[in-house]
């Protein structure tokens, strides 16, 4: 019965291969015809050349793709948006202007001496894809490292949370805990060393906690941005590893009404998600504009390969508005957005003590039974996340610019244990965190070739709990201020930032009826300088960027004091514990022509005084038996990587993309290896392209595989199971789009794991209790209106 | 600016009510389990007498060491009746928890492991069908000392009468000397 399964994909896979390269040989006559018809005798000399703006922004648009179709002659505009095509033979030609995030634009040009023609590119509500494979793309010359995800691959993930769109990106990895919950790390760091920016505004939630995955709607973005490294001061410390920021599209002041709908299904735990967008300016009131956005959410118990996974439904419900006007030097903008998620915790993973943990590692209690279904029982969580954005804009001069941005959180997180207390609806632990942020910048006129921005920021947060202690209740001010200099030149870019913060911290502990309280200061820099060098005319880009950052020790790593279930361990918070500091060096080299694109980043992040959970030698004894004692040190920590990636087109139709990250992370006192971090890895995918037809374009398909080797780098008395074993999985993705004039449709659909495979990951805090994912097969559809 | 000052009003943040530095709210600590007393009760004796050994750590988990841990001492060739008694010392007065056990009897199972003490134990109670454990019959063979663990396992809806399944809410190892 299994092998049947196996072998039938492989088999459909060869049929639609050959299938395809009969119709290649056919499109490669046409092709050979129309080169022979463009082809004429006269003098090839003449030449095109002009300058791309986004009509929003009035910004050049650089490596916006500008080609004759008739010819395939193209280029790239620079990083001033300029583009020259010589070698032009007199004719007429249909010239068209393509970049990531706008519609291609195409005009017929008759070409009979050297042209200039420019380009407004219009950028859309829900892109178009471009080179579909792209799964991530950098803006140009830049001296800030950063990747964003494509909104082809958007388009491609509906339907997965926030973390799994952002796991295609250079350096980029997840981990979690079980099904429902995912955290993304960034070369090898995650957590609080991460710093989310949800529209601007730094997400404060308990996201200490491996079991708490980022409280944000993936459907709210197109393109979400990581920025390497702690260099981007101006959104605040704790970017130890990065910075993971979450933007909408910005308003469309000028359009009509006008929005799309998404709906993706996906077999395995019969997943359905409904997300709609309406938009659109103002006739009576000009510069207005507004958003409304809204998600429904919802899936059944996940299956592996052999079983369906107890009690691991979800349920999520999130919407989000948007108002705002923009003047002629002025402007403002409100938004509100609230996220509400309610799921279960796999049934098997729930244990008691040492004993039940290594009997559930050892199988030796079977698989709890369940089949498809969507019920939510205990252990489970239920999640909110409220945020209030106000904004306002004043923009005197064309290149200076005050923006004031206020901010109001409020997240709550309540978990439900399998044990009952009297009351049936109460849980065991309830956090709330409230916080209200400040942030004004100044950006200035540039003097001496040096643009500037000024900044401060202010944070006054409350954090309580009730039921079991975990982490005790706090009040917490925080104050900052930064500053950069920027220097753009036709070839190049410098920055040079600063930032300052201080922290104070008021803890109240509540133990046994017993209340004590403790008050802590952190205060520290980050900082650095970064340099992107683009040479004239070639089609690379190096960047460098060395940068500090830090962060001051979190709640759970000062004061937590218990047994941490699912992990069966006994933590002891530290409060003498130092701020984190880290020294953060990134090298990257690009090259980018046309569709060919080649990336290599290499990075080395020194953090001293890394807040790291240690084996203590004396176990904790307690009424559930003897616990292994774990504790919070501060000690020295080395990470190192490099991350490759790379497309290429084969022949006309086919393109090759992939990737490879390595990752080295250890102790510098001990020289052992840190816990928790991605193993080397990568992907390889194929994607067939159909020329564009009169009613479809973008038709594409192709197969990938992603490969994941063991991780040995592991401390083996520090985890009670050795890490699973490598692992490549076989993924197969198509789409199209289908073309109309009032309603383009785009569907995108895909096969996960077609092999059905068994596999377990490292990264998994549930890879003691069962396998990943089996198959699941999905599609997404996109209709615009 | 006014139209966004409306807005935030209707806005309708949610609020979160409790304030960090005050204590006064209902706190609804877990019910935790602190304590384990066995009494024992020679079978067919003429006397009351009976025993009591117990571990107790009546400030939960952590914190401090348990303050009392004894050893199960009994004489060698004897019979007694064990009856247990859960309780919640971390709370005063405390709370026995042996009642709710019982009321939930269905979902819960005690397991005695001797390892290396000459003990047979016998559960003498049950839930209607399976064995339950509150009550139970020791049976002591010759002089020597060893352990005893005593369990109380956590089993809602996979109950069987076997140890294995469920989660563990008791596990305490005893040293036990027969003499």
């Amino acid at each position: 019965m299994v092998s049947a399964f196996q072998i039938h994909p492989i088999a459909l896979l060869f049929i639609f291969f050959q299938a395809f390269m009969f119709f290649k040989s056919l499109l490669g006559i046409g092709v050979a015809l129309l080169a022979a018809i463009g082809t004429n005798a006269q003098s090839c000399s003449l030449s095109l050349s002009g300058r791309i703006t986004a009509y929003e922004t009035g910004e050049p648009v650089p490596f916006a793709t500008v080609v004759l179709l008739e010819n395939g002659l193209g280029v790239v505009s620079d990083t001033e948006g300029n583009y020259l095509i010589s070698g032009i033979c007199a004719g007429t030609y249909t010239v068209q202007s393509r970049h990531l995030g706008c519609d291609p634009m195409t005009e017929t040009i008759v070409i009979s001496s050297s042209l200039t023609h420019n380009f407004v590119h219009h950028h859309r509500t829900v892109e178009l894809a471009q080179p579909v494979i792209v799964a991530y793309y950098s803006l140009g010359l830049s001296s800030e490292l950063a990747m964003h995800v494509s909104p082809e691959a958007m388009l491609q993930n509906r339907g997965r949370s926030l973390s799994e769109s952002l796991e295609k990106l250079p350096g980029v990895r997840l981990t979690g805990s079980g099904t429902n919950v995912t955290k993304p790390v960034v070369q090898g760091l995650q957590g609080q060393r991460l710093l989310i920016i949800n529209n601007g505004i730094r997400q404060e939630a308990q996201q200490w906690g491996n079991e708490h995955a980022p409280e944000i709607d993936a459907f709210i973005t197109d393109s979400p941005r990581v920025i390497y490294g702690p260099a981007a001061v101006r959104y605040g410390p704790n970017a130890v590893g990065g910075v993971i920021n979450i933007m909408q599209a910005p308003l469309k002041y000028q359009s009509q009404m006008n929005g799309s709908v998404m709906a993706s299904g996906a077999t395995n735990g019969g997943m359905a998600a409904l997300s709609a967008k309406l938009e659109g300016g103002s006739g009576w009131l000009k510069g207005l504009g507004w958003r409304l956005q809204g998600t429904l959410k919802g899936a059944g118990n996940a299956r592996t390969p052999d079983a369906y996974l107890k009690n691991t439904a979800m349920r999520e419900a999130n919407f989000s508005y948007t108002l705002g006007w923009r003047g002629e030097k002025s402007g403002a903008e409100f938004f509100y957005s609230r996220f509400h998620s309610q799921f279960g915790i796999f049934t098997g993973a729930h244990i008691g003590n040492l004993t039940d943990l290594n009997n559930a590692i050892a199988g030796v209690n079977p698989m709890p039974e369940a089949d498809l279904s969507y019920d939510i029982e205990r252990p489970r969580q239920q999640v909110m996340h409220e945020l209030t954005k106000v904004q306002t804009w004043w923009a005197p001069s064309e290149k200076q610019k005050l923006t004031i941005t206020l901010g109001r959180q409020f997240n709550e997180r309540k978990e439900f244990d399998l044990h009952r207390t009297q009351n049936d609806d109460q849980p065991q632990l309830r956090f709330g965190l409230t916080t209200h942020t400040m942030d004004a910048s100044w950006k200035s006129e540039p003097r001496y070739h040096w643009e500037s921005e000024l900044g401060v920021s202010n944070t006054v947060q409350a954090n309580t709990q009730r039921g079991r202690y975990f982490i005790p209740d706090y009040r917490r001010w925080g104050g900052g201020a930064y500053g950069f200099l920027r220097r753009r030149e036709q070839t190049w870019e410098a920055e040079i930032s600063a930032r300052y913060d201080v922290f104070s911290q008021r803890f109240y502990r509540l133990r046994n009826y017993e209340s004590s309280e403790e008050r802590l200061n952190f205060q520290g820099i980050a900082g650095g300088a970064g340099f992107g060098w683009k040479p004239r005319k070639r089609f690379w880009l190096f960047q460098f960027n060395t940068s500090v950052g830090w962060r001051p020790p979190a709640a759970n790593e000062l004061f937590a004091d218990g047994v941490h279930h699912g992990a069966a361990s006994y933590e002891r918070g530290n409060p003498g514990l130092l701020s984190e500091r880290a020294w953060n060096n990134q090298l990257s080299a690009r090259y980018t022509k046309s569709e060919k694109s080649f990336s290599v980043q290499f990075y080395h992040n020194a953090v001293q005084d890394f807040i790291l959970l240690r084996p203590g030698s004396e176990p904790v004894l307690t009424i559930v038996g003897a616990f292994p004692a774990f504790a919070y040190e501060n000690v020295d920590a080395r990470l190192s990587g490099m991350d490759a990636n790379g497309q290429w087109p084969l022949g006309k139709n086919w393109r090759v993309s992939g990737g490879y990250s390595i990752l080295r992370a250890r102790d510098a006192d001990t020289g052992e290896f840190l816990p928790l971090m991605p193993a080397d890895g990568g992907l390889l995918g194929f994607v067939y392209n159909l020329p564009d037809k009169r009613v479809w374009r973008n038709l594409h398909f192709g197969p990938e595989v992603r490969y994941q080797s063991r991780q040995w780098r592991v401390r083996t008395e520090s985890d009670y199971a050795p890490a699973p074993e490598a692992y490549a999985l076989l993924n197969f993705r198509g789409g199209v789009d289908i073309e109309s004039e009032n309603n383009p449709v785009k569907v995108r659909l895909g096969v996960d794991n077609v092999l059905n495979q068994r596999y377990r990951d490292y990264m998994n805090r549930f890879r003691y209790f069962h396998d990943e994912r089996g198959r699941n097969i999905y599609i997404n559809i996109q209709i615009s209106f | 600016m006014l139209l966004f000052s409306a807005l935030i009003a209707i806005a309708g943040c949610k609020k979160d009510d409790d304030k960090p530095d005050d204590h006064d709210h209902d706190h609804n600590e877990e019910e935790v389990i602190t304590s384990l007393v066995l009494t024992f009760t020679e079978v067919g004796s003429q006397l009351p007498a009976s025993f009591e050994f117990a571990f107790r750590d009546p400030d939960g988990a952590g914190g401090n060491s348990p303050t009392q841990f004894d050893t199960i001492t009994l004489p060698a060739g004897t019979e007694w009746t064990c009856v247990l008694t859960v309780l919640n010392e971390s709370t005063n007065p405390a709370t026995d928890m042996t009642e709710e056990i019982h009321h939930e009897a269905d979902e819960h199972l005690f397991c005695f492991e001797p390892q290396g003490a000459n003990v047979a134990v016998v559960i003498t109670d049950s839930d209607g069908a399976l064995p339950l454990g509150l009550e139970s019959t020791w049976t002591l063979g010759a002089a020597g000392s060893g352990n005893i663990t005593v369990k109380l396992k956590h089993q809602p809806g996979v109950k069987n009468g076997e140890c294995a399944p469920g989660e563990t809410d008791i596990e305490v190892v005893f040293p036990m000397t027969i003499n």
